[in-house]
C-alpha cells in the first residue's frame, strides 16, 4: 500500500522562448514529489503555477529539462506517452469527434490488440461503471458536458491504468454537477484502488477529495500534506492565503525557545506553544489565524482548561452572512482581524455592534507561525 | 425612409446587373448548344441535339477529355498527399526556417502561371526531360500544393491538438495517431482539397500550353478548334457540358465544407 507509484526528483522544465526578445519560461523548478500507490493526490495552485506542466511530464507529453521521472520504480524521462502505464482525462475531454462513444472507449484496447469480444465486454462494463450504459452509439457532439466527462473517464479507466492523471476534469461543468462528480470520482478511486493524480485550481475540490495535496505557485511546490494539515497548519503565507480565508498578524519574539516562545502580538505579550521549528529572541514572525478559530467576548473570559490567547480591540464592521456573522475588529496595533462567529445558541444575532470594545480569543494552537 | 428605399433598390439593381453579366454568357452557351446553325446569331434556327451527337462521336475530343481527367485526377491525388504532409509539418512541428518554407510553398499562388510555365519549360529542357502529359501533371501538382496546404492547415489548426495527445495517451504511436485520428478528422478538408485541385487542373491553360507535348488536354484542344468556324458549335456544346459538371463539383465541395463546420444546432437539440 505504501509503495511509490510516481516519483519526481528535482524536475525542472524550461520552455525556450519563441523569439529572441522573449525570455525562456521556467514552467517548473526543482519539483520533487512522491506519490503513493492508491493515493488520491492533488496538485493545487493558481493558473500558471506549473501544475498542468507537471502532469504533462508524468503523462509523457513534455520531457523534463532536468531531473528524473519514475513510474512504478522505472525511470521514464524519455519514454513516449504510448508506452507509459498511465492514462489521462483531459481538460475539455479531447474525445475523438469522428468516433462514437463505444469506439472512443475501445480505442486504447484496440491499440493493445485486445481480442474483439473482450473489448466489447470491457466497454460495456466501463459504460455501466460511469452510468452511461445505453449511449455507446452516440457521437461525442450529441452528448451533454457531464456525459462527455464520463466518457472521457471511461475511455481512460477501461485500460486499467496503474495511475490515472486528471487535468481539471470538472472545470467545464456547472457547480451542481461538479459537486456530484466530485463524490463519484472519489468513490471510483476508492473502489478501483487506482492512483489518481488530480490537477485543480479549486481549493474546496482539493480539500474534499484528496488524500494529500501539493500546493504549487510559480513553478514550485510549497507544501505537500494532508488536507487537514494544509488547511490547519500551512507553513507559508501563500498556502495560508490561497486556501480559505486567513488573518495575518506580525509579531516580535520576546523570549525564544524550542517548545514555547513569548511573542509580542498586537501590543500584547502572548505565550505561544511551538510544535515544529523553534523561534529565536528578537526575530520578527508572521502568524496566520483562520477567522473561524477566533471568538469575540465582551470581557476577558475566565480560563477554561486549554490555553487561550486574548487580544483587545474594537468592532468596526458586523455583517450577517447566514450561517455566520462576519466581524472586522481593529486591534490596538491598528491591525485588522476578520472573525467568523457561528450563529448558534452561544452567539446572539447582533450581539456585538460596530464601535464596541471587545476581546478576541483563540486557542494558542490556532496561531500558526509562517516561514516567510 | 425614402432614401433608405432608394438605397435598397440601387443595391438590388446592382446585384441583378452583376448576376446577369455573370450568367447571361453561360445561359447563351447552353441556348446555342441546342441551336441548329453554325452561326452564333439570333434569331435561333431551331432545336437540335446534333452537336451533342457529334461531340460524342469526336474521338480526338474525347481523347483530350480523357487526358484532362487523367492528369487532373493523378496530379490532384499527388498534390493532396504532398500538401497534407506539408500542412501537418507547419501546424504540428516547430522547425528552423518554417516561415521561409511557407513562403516558398505558397509562391505559386502569386507567380503568374505564364511565368511559371516558361520557367518549368526551361527546367525540363535543361534536365532533358521530354514534354508529355507527365510534365503537365508535375506542373499541376506544383500549382495545387499551396491550395491543399492552406485548406488542410486551416482544418488542422482548427481542432484541439489534445485530441492527438489523447490518442498517444491511449497507446497509439505517431503513425497510428495520424492514420486513426488526425486524417479521419481532416477527411472533409482532404476531399475539398482534392476537388479544388481537380477543377484547377481541369481548366488550366497557360501553364499546360508550355508543358504539354503531343497530347492535348481539353482546354488546349478547345482553343485549337476555335480556328475552324464549323467546329465552333461543338466547342460551345462541350463548354455547356463542362459548366454543368463543374457546377456539380462545386456544389459537392461546398456541401463538404459545410459538413466540416461545427454543428451548433445539433448540440442545442440534444442537451
Amino acid at each position: 500500500m505504501n509503495e511509490i507509484a510516481v516519483e519526481l526528483r528535482n524536475v525542472s522544465k524550461v520552455f525556450p522562448a519563441d523569439t529572441k526578445a522573449d525570455e525562456d519560461l521556467a514552467a517548473i523548478q526543482n519539483v520533487s514529489l512522491q506519490i503513493r500507490h492508491g493515493e488520491f493526490f492533488t496538485m493545487l495552485g493558481p493558473s500558471g503555477c506549473g501544475k498542468t506542466t507537471t502532469l504533462r511530464i508524468i503523462a509523457g507529453f513534455e520531457t523534463p529539462t532536468s531531473g528524473d521521472v519514475f513510474i512504478k520504480g522505472r525511470q521514464m524521462n524519455d519514454c513516449p506517452p504510448y508506452h507509459r502505464p498511465v492514462n489521462t482525462v483531459f481538460q475539455n475531454y479531447a474525445l475523438f469527434p469522428h468516433l462514437n462513444v463505444a469506439q472512443n472507449i475501445a480505442f486504447g484496447l484496440e491499440m493493445k490488440h485486445v481480442a474483439k469480444e473482450e473489448i466489447e465486454e470491457r466497454t460495456r462494463k466501463v459504460l455501466k461503471l460511469v452510468q452511461l450504459p445505453d449511449l455507446g452509439s452516440r457521437k461525442p457532439n450529441q452528448l451533454s458536458g457531464g456525459q462527455q466527462q464520463r466518457v472521457a473517464l471511461a475511455r481512460a479507466l477501461v485500460n486499467e491504468p496503474s495511475v490515472l492523471l486528471l487535468d481539471e476534469p470538472l472545470g467545464a461543468l456547472d457547480l451542481k454537477l461538479r459537486k456530484e462528480m466530485q463524490i463519484e470520482l472519489k468513490h471510483l478511486q476508492t473502489k478501483l484502488n487506482i492512483t489518481f493524480i488530480y490537477v485543480t485550481h479549486d481549493q474546496e475540490e482539493a480539500l474534499t477529495m484528496s488524500d494529500r495535496i501539493a500546493v504549487m505557485n510559480n513553478g514550485q511546490v510549497l507544501q505537500v500534506d494532508s488536507p487537514i494539515n494544509i488547511y490547519e497548519r500551512p507553513t507559508s503565507r501563500f498556502v495560508a492565503e490561497f486556501i480559505g480565508k486567513t488573518n495575518f498578524l506580525s509579531g516580535k519574539v520576546v523570549t525564544g525557545g524550542s517548545q514555547e516562545a513569548s511573542v509580542m502580538l498586537a501590543g500584547e505579550a502572548v505565550a505561544l506553544p511551538l510544535s515544529e521549528a523553534g523561534l529565536t529572541s528578537g526575530d520578527a514572525v508572521t502568524l496566520a489565524v483562520r477567522p473561524e478559530k477566533l471568538q469575540l467576548h465582551h470581557d476577558v473570559p475566565a480560563p477554561n482548561g486549554y490555553r487561550k490567547i486574548a487580544m483587545h480591540g474594537q468592532v468596526r464592521e458586523a455583517v450577517y452572512a447566514g450561517t455566520d456573522t462576519h466581524y472586522v475588529v481593529v486591534l490596538q496595533s491598528g491591525e485588522e482581524l476578520t472573525v467568523h462567529m457561528r450563529n448558534t445558541f452561544n452567539h446572539n444575532l447582533g450581539e456585538f455592534s460596530p464601535g464596541e470594545q471587545v476581546v478576541v480569543t483563540c486557542p494558542a494552537e490556532a496561531l500558526r507561525p509562517l516561514a516567510g | 425612409m425614402n432614401q433608405k428605399k432608394l438605397a435598397s433598390s440601387i443595391g438590388w439593381g446592382y446585384y441583378l446587373l452583376i448576376t446577369l453579366l455573370l450568367y447571361i454568357p453561360i445561359a447563351l452557351l447552353v441556348v446555342f448548344s441546342f441551336n441548329d446553325s453554325t452561326l452564333l446569331t439570333f434569331p435561333l434556327k431551331g432545336f437540335t441535339l446534333k452537336w451533342y451527337q457529334q461531340l460524342w462521336d469526336d474521338t480526338e475530343l474525347l481523347r483530350a477529355l480523357y487526358n484532362s481527367l487523367l492528369v487532373g485526377i493523378l496530379s490532384s491525388l499527388v498534390a493532396t498527399v504532398i500538401g497534407t504532409f506539408a500542412a501537418i509539418g507547419v501546424t504540428r512541428f516547430r522547425f528552423i526556417g518554417k516561415d521561409f518554407f511557407l513562403t516558398v510553398a505558397s509562391l505559386p499562388l502569386v507567380v503568374p502561371y505564364v511565368v511559371l510555365g516558361v520557367a518549368m519549360l526551361l527546367l525540363f529542357r535543361f534536365l532533358g526531360i521530354e514534354l508529355s502529359l507527365w510534365t503537365v501533371g508535375i506542373g499541376h501538382v506544383v500549382i495545387n500544393i499551396p491550395y491543399v496546404l492552406l485548406i488542410v492547415a486551416a482544418r488542422l489548426a482548427g481542432f484541439d491538438a489534445r485530441i492527438e495527445e489523447a490518442a498517444m495517451d491511449l497507446g497509439a504511436n505517431y503513425w497510428q495517431t495520424l492514420w486513426r485520428v488526425t486524417l479521419p478528422i481532416c477527411t472533409p478538408a482532404l476531399l475539398a482539397s482534392f476537388l479544388s485541385s481537380l477543377t484547377t487542373s481541369f481548366d488550366e491553360f497557360a501553364l499546360t500550353f508550355f508543358l504539354t507535348g503531343t497530347d492535348n488536354t481539353l482546354p488546349i484542344y478547345l482553343y485549337s478548334q476555335l480556328r475552324f468556324p464549323t467546329r465552333v458549335p461543338l466547342v460551345i456544346t462541350l463548354a455547356a457540358v463542362i459548366i454543368l459538371v463543374t457546377l456539380v463539383i462545386v456544389l459537392l465541395q461546398e456541401w463538404l465544407r459545410r459538413l466540416d463546420q461545427p454543428k451548433r444546432r445539433k448540440g442545442i437539440e440534444i442537451t
